[in-house]
């Protein structure tokens, strides 16, 4: 980028653009970091992104990273760029509160694996963002801290439960986010929000640091304004971690070779049926239209038969339902009022499933994978729908602890759980536009460790596409 | 006629759960009970199908199999 294309604002420029300036010295850390910061006090007020904000530090950082710069020490490829994540992700002596009550004045003495390569490369921390509490819920409502809003229309759910990441980096707070995806935790909002996400396979980033909600579905993924952002985080976190053992060893792809690559010989899979009953007709449309670019751009797009995707939902549930609620019982038992209603009926749904039934859903796991893949054979990726809707109002989908709250929650998530049982990665990008301004997401669903082909898929589609570009517009 | 062992009845939920060392109000039981079924009637059938030979670990070793590669 040359220094007469920066634009007026900087904190609208993408992750790669704006760690490029500032390696070039077009662009220093502070001017980044105090754009960003510019952003969010005007946003703020209607979003309620942040859980905590470090702006006076967070200068402080950026001019350490710019001294630096000017005497040629370049920490890393992410060098004074400034950053947030969800407020989940373990900094050494820092709160870390987990959307909670009860972990509000938790301070880890840990860094994340995955937090700690990002520093490593040199970010700059802005403070932590808005997430459900516990990570245990899909819309973004929060009793400890208020809802986040979605910054397209603030009347709506921005998704959770990585809530406050999909609402920054919309509206341009941070230049990118750390989300974790245990039921559609990063797929939700990046579809809310109209941005960028990409749930990792089982295995792929590192857990270790991460507030656990389940140990057998938990990922960390990425939520960016561009495909080629969220290839730039995956090149710095993937691969292994002795201080998580279910992090799979051996040769990383070049995820940023693989976003410039095209579609010629890409096979994509629609389904024929479940994610394509039930839409709305907006989403239907968008993805109707998604196919025709696809085919146009040179994929070859072919039907496909899934096996029975409510059987993997329903054994996602019991796997969540029962894993949180051993992680959880001692709270639960001792301070059950410091929970928030939903999140606390939620984790009490843990508790009544019998032992045989969880073991039934964690030995189902292998062969469902592998009639999964049997399934999609010569297919790169399966497109669908995140949800069958845009965005609902923050009303509409404040169920709370009701009898029929569990019902709602499943619907809404009823095309991401599957992917979670079945432990693949998932891309969502940015296809469509609804009513009331409202964004909507496909997700790619891809093969095993195969994220770099979803990322060559994505940014193909991106350069196809601009509905990556647009941005929401201050409310007034 | 006795209750579906599918459809788990308030006092199904409430004795499972006190067996994890969680005593629940009838009116939580009866909730949870409306909020799980749904899940356990869906996953029913897979379970009254699962080979013998399976172990937690198969799905590693689908995910790193020939297969899982297109």
């Amino acid at each position: 980028m040359s220094p007469r294309s920066l634009p007026t604002d900087l904190a609208t420029l993408s992750l790669t653009e704006v760690a490029a300036a500032i390696a070039a010295k077009q662009v220093s850390s502070r001017e980044a970091t105090q754009a960003c910061l510019d952003r969010t006090a005007l946003w703020e007020p209607h979003l309620n992104a942040f859980i905590s904000r470090e702006d006076e530090a967070a200068l402080a950082a950026a001019d350490v990273a710019d001294a630096a710069l000017a005497k040629g020490e370049s920490t890393g490829p992410l060098h004074g760029v400034p950053l947030a994540h969800k407020d989940m992700f373990y900094d050494a002596g820092k709160v870390c509160t987990c959307g909670s009550k009860i972990r509000c004045d938790f301070v880890p003495d840990t860094t994340s694996t995955a937090l700690a390569r990002l520093k490593a490369a040199g970010t700059v921390r802005l403070g932590t963002l808005h997430m459900v509490e516990f990570a245990y819920g899909p819309t973004g409502h929060n009793v400890h801290f208020g809802d986040c809003h979605n910054p397209w229309n603030v009347a709506h759910a921005p998704g959770g439960s990585s809530s406050g990441s999909g609402a920054a980096v919309a509206a341009r707070l941070t230049y990118a986010a750390l989300g974790s995806d245990t039921g559609g935790s990063v797929r939700m909002p990046a579809h809310f929000c109209g941005i960028t996400g990409l749930k990792t396979t089982v295995g792929r980033i590192s857990r270790a640091g991460a507030m656990p909600l389940s140990h057998s579905l938990d990922t960390v993924g990425v939520l960016t304004r561009s495909v080629e952002d969220a290839a730039l985080l995956m090149s710095l976190m993937a691969g292994a971690d002795p201080r998580d053992p279910t992090c799979i060893g051996g040769p990383i792809p070049d995820y940023m070779a693989a976003t410039r690559g095209t579609l010629a010989g890409i096979t994509i899979g629609i389904p024929t049926d479940f994610y394509v009953e039930g839409l709305d007709g907006e989403t239907g449309a968008v993805l109707d239209n998604t196919i025709a670019t696809l085919t146009r751009e040179g994929a070859r797009v072919v039907p496909v038969t899934l096996p029975d995707q409510k059987q993997l939902s329903a054994a996602s549930q019991v796997l969540l339902s029962v894993e949180a609620a051993a992680f959880h019982k001692p709270w639960l038992l001792e301070r059950p009022q410091d929970y928030g209603a939903q999140v606390r009926a939620r984790i009490e749904n843990g508790f009544a499933y019998a032992g045989v039934t969880y073991m039934e859903a964690l030995r189902w796991r292998g062969p469902a994978l592998a009639a999964h893949l049997a399934a999609v054979a010569g297919v790169d990726a399966v497109l669908a729908p995140v949800c069958p809707s845009p965005a609902p109002s923050l009303a509409e989908s404040d169920v709370g602890a009701s009898l029929n709250a569990e019902a709602v929650i499943q619907g809404i998530t009823r095309f991401t759980r599957p992917v979670n049982y079945l432990g693949l990665p998932s891309l969502v990008v940015p296809a469509g536009r609804a009513s009331k301004g409202l964004p909507i997401g496909l997700q790619f669903i891809g093969r095993p460790f195969a994220e770099d082909v979803l990322l060559r898929i994505g940014a193909e589609f991106q350069r196809a596409t601009d509905f990556h570009l647009a941005m929401p517009e201050l409310p007034a | 006629m006795s209750p579906s062992p599918l459809a788990p009845t308030t006092d199904d939920v409430a004795a499972t759960a006190r067996t994890a060392g969680l005593a629940l109000s009838p009116e939580t039981a009866a909730r949870i009970a409306v909020a799980i079924t749904p899940a356990l009637q869906t996953f029913a059938p897979v379970t009254a199908h699962l080979p013998f030979d399976l172990d937690p670990s198969d799905f590693l070793a689908a995910q790193q199999s020939v297969g899982a590669a297109k």
